[in-house]
């Protein structure tokens, strides 16, 4: 065996082969299964039928935050849960003031103040053209990433509580929504007629706050320091 | 032949070709470029199924903050530097592009 | 009680409650514990208020956002969902009184379990309760990532390690559950459970997404020989953690199997019989490593690896008797929650008074802490499968099951794990009355951690008790 020359933690020959067996074995077992039977029609027609009562004229966004928006309530849990468990590995790195390059200041200069016209304009789309929370989210969070790998680093300092408050505001209103619509006989996230559409739009933006500081808070990769 | 076609079939070539190259490089900063670019080239992919939601948040997630993050946890990683580990994200990249 | 309580929407409440309380414990950590404790309660008695509403109007359903399947996502409590739910509420109870005693001393860790914990409680009753293999897959990743940053709270060297592989392993299970469930909604239009079973019609197009889901499912219930990650992650957890990652976790992944198997009833023999083998071979495995381990929450760990084994055994005897191996397999679940729980728990306690885990140095440690004994007795007992406690019906409805049958085979692997079990619940026990040679230091263990323990594992020998009522909730729900 050729083990002797592989580095640490490199899978052994043997291992590989199985691995990659198993692995042509799925492939094939899904091509198999995908070409094997029907297509079923999907859901489609069912959501056109339904769009004109959900208060999003965008599908994406209609299936999102109103015929599934359980999903989206639940998501948004995985990644307040992913923060908080970042914040349990301990406290943020300790940061050195660095001088940033000037080509990285000069960028940062035009894409910073660029990004939360960028993000409202994704979050307003959304309704009716692609768009939405998570990817006016992910653009604040990529400011707030450049503006942290500029060298001056003013994030982590941040006091720990509007933080924290900020991160849990997305699922904190989702969840207030989802359940304050309920009194008179709705079930959950039953958005009331002629609502639907304002409330949908309060839901994604607390949910940008909160995905934009969730992304930025992953990147830093650890809680504030006057965090207990 | 049809241009759409032939696009696509360049599309989905790149993108086989940036995939096999992200996970078979040796050198790990590199392999993580050719993870962004292989975002970028998926959320092409994307606008071309019709898509152009999930070609956004491939975009934005996938490549941006994927990237960033995996860019973050490289710096960190031990035995780069003398200096402590994710002191200095942006002094190292500049180390990395003067090589 | 008064009507308005009984008008509550108690299906949604067991899963907001925690949610709301997750994020309460977050922002507020140094009032974590209170909030913590204080939220646990209401969860616990909003899956009581689910349990009642079954008893006495029978299965309930709730369509979120009011469309109904396929368009919307539904939930559906019937008798599995809310023995799962009372499950998870019994253990979750008796571990977060555990836990606020436990954290006390560890003032940086406390603010961080809590708001992970009902993350992980949320992500548990809403999984119990959801009727759409998409939404599913949500709560499984919720899950997964709360358990692993439970894992990783413990913060040392093998904690850290162990929970990345269990990150690994559950994100690859999680991927495979995933691709079961976009090849269905290719194949049948809807991810909605009830649709599917009327819908699928067999053949490639359901077996490949069935496989991938099951094989998913698998990995994160640790079945043998997928359990490497377990004995690492369940060992190096803080106690109550580990309680609740054995206790509860890998149950729900394995209630999933269940749900898929009694959704779609796979046919052929090969499948059933290649789990019950690998059940069988989980025991023994288990077993014999438990025996080898020289820390005692090692040894607790790999007996979860063997005692999963046996939920396993039900599937190559559900050919003929269905009702009954399906039942001792539901049962011995959940005997086992409330057993391994107590012994997590236990081992806990010992921990937190010695200082150490070492099986050979626990220094008649029953002087000390009788009571604290006595739970991990009274755990042992109903694992081993001795009467009257709940795994003692769990294995004996097998039992009888597999002597049905005239399948002798499994009825002496049944036979021969317990006794294996009963071996090393008695190496514990033996040292424990042993004086050792070396000299310990000794804490204080507060009394709430002694009695959780001591009533968790009284509740496991219980369950032996209520099992003419509790089987009976099956009813219509068991292929």
């Amino acid at each position: 065996m050729s083990s002797a020359s592989r580095p640490p933690g490199e899978p052994g020959l043997l291992l590989r082969a199985v691995l990659a067996l198993l692995l042509l074995a799925a492939a094939a077992g899904v091509a198999l299964a995908l070409v094997a039977g029907q297509v079923a029609p999907g859901l489609s027609g069912a959501v056109a039928a339904a769009l004109p009562d959900s208060g999003a004229s965008n599908p994406v966004t209609a299936v999102l935050l109103n015929f599934r928006g359980y999903d989206t309530l639940l998501e948004m849990a995985v990644l307040t849960a992913a923060v908080v468990g970042v914040w349990s590995l301990g406290p943020a790195p300790r940061i050195r003031e660095t001088e940033p390059s000037p080509v990285l200041l000069g960028m940062n200069s035009v894409l910073i103040p660029l990004a939360p016209l960028i993000c409202a304009y994704l979050l307003w789309a959304g309704s009716s053209r692609p768009g939405g929370a998570f990817q006016a989210g992910a653009v604040l969070a990529a400011a707030g990433v450049l503006f942290i790998i500029s060298g001056r680093r003013p994030a982590v300092h941040l006091p720990a509580a509007p933080m924290s408050w900020g991160i849990v505001a997305g699922l904190g209103v989702f969840l207030a929504v989802a359940l304050a619509v309920m009194p008179g006989g709705r079930e959950l996230l039953e958005y009331p007629r002629g609502l639907a559409g304002a409330l949908i739009l309060l839901v994604e933006t607390a949910a940008t706050v909160s995905i934009a500081l969730i992304l930025a808070g992953l990147f830093i990769g650890g809680r504030p320091e006057d965090e207990p | 032949m049809n241009p759409g076609l032939l696009f696509d079939a360049v599309l989905v070539t790149v993108l086989l070709w940036v995939a096999w190259a992200a996970l078979a490089s040796r050198d790990l900063f590199r392999g993580i470029v050719l993870f962004i670019a292989f975002g970028l080239v998926l959320s092409m992919g994307w606008v071309r199924l019709g898509a152009p939601d999930v070609a956004l948040a491939e975009a934005a997630i996938g490549a941006g903050i994927a990237g960033a993050l995996l860019l973050a946890t490289w710096a960190r990683l031990p035995g780069k530097t003398e200096e402590r580990p994710g002191d200095d994200l942006e002094g190292q990249e500049r180390d990395h592009e003067q090589r | 009680m008064s009507t308005w309580l009984a008008a509550l929407p108690w299906m949604v409440l067991a899963i907001a409650i925690p949610l709301l309380g997750a994020l309460a414990a977050f922002v507020q950590p140094r009032r974590a514990q209170v909030i913590g404790l204080s939220f646990s309660f209401l969860t616990a008695g909003a899956a009581v208020g689910v349990v009642l509403d079954f008893i006495t109007l029978g299965p309930q359903q709730h369509a979120v956002g009011g469309w109904g399947a396929p368009l919307g996502i539904d939930l559906v409590a019937d008798g599995l969902s809310i023995l799962m739910l009372g499950m998870s509420a019994v253990v979750g109870v008796a571990v977060s009184i555990y836990a606020r005693a436990y954290f006390v001393p560890y003032p940086d860790k406390a603010p961080r379990f809590w708001p992970l914990w009902l993350f992980l409680w949320a992500a548990l009753n809403a999984l119990f309760q959801s009727a759409d293999v998409f939404n599913l897959y949500v709560t499984l990743e919720l899950m997964g990532l709360s358990a692993v940053a439970l894992v990783a709270l413990t913060g040392s060297g093998p904690a850290l390690w162990g929970a990345m592989r269990y990150l690994l392993v559950s994100l690859l299970g999680s991927l495979a559950y995933l691709v079961g469930v976009a090849l269905l909604y290719h194949a049948y239009g809807t991810v909605d459970l009830t649709l599917l079973a009327e819908r699928a019609d067999g053949g490639l197009q359901l077996a490949v997404p069935l496989g991938a889901m099951i094989a998913g499912l698998l990995l994160k219930t640790g079945l043998f020989p997928f359990h490497v990650w377990l004995p690492p992650a369940h060992g190096s957890a803080r106690a109550p953690v580990s309680a609740l990652l054995s206790g509860l976790v890998v149950k729900a992944s394995f209630y999933l199997v269940l749900r898929l198997w009694f959704t779609f009833v796979p046919e052929g023999e090969g499948l059933p019989l290649l789990l019950g083998c690998l059940g069988a071979a989980a025991i023994f495995w288990g077993s014999i490593q438990a025996l080898r381990q020289k820390r005692l929450k090692l040894l607790v760990a790999y007996s979860t690896v063997a005692q999963l084994g046996y939920l396993f055994i039900a599937f190559p005897l559900a050919g003929l008797e269905p009702q009954m191996a399906w039942s001792g397999s539901i049962y011995l679940a959940l005997s086992h929650a409330f057993a391994k729980g107590a012994m997590f728990l236990a081992a806990g306690a010992i921990m937190t008074q010695g200082g150490h885990d070492e099986i050979d140095e626990l220094d008649l440690v029953v002087d000390r802490m009788p009571l604290t004994l006595a739970a991990f007795a009274l755990a042992g007992i109903s694992l081993a499968g001795l009467p009257p406690s709940g795994g003692f019906v769990g294995k004996w409805l097998l039992l009888e099951s597999a002597m049905a049958q005239g399948k002798g085979i499994w009825a002496a692997i049944i036979i021969v794990g317990g006794l294996l079990t009963a071996t090393y619940v008695f190496r514990v026990l033996g040292f424990a009355f042993t004086r050792s040679e070396h000299h310990h230091e000794r804490h204080e263990v507060p009394a709430a951690m002694e009695w959780t323990a001591l009533l968790l594992a009284l509740g496991a020998v219980l369950l032996g008790f209520v099992a003419p009522w509790a089987l009976p909730l099956l009813d219509g729900v068991l292929p």
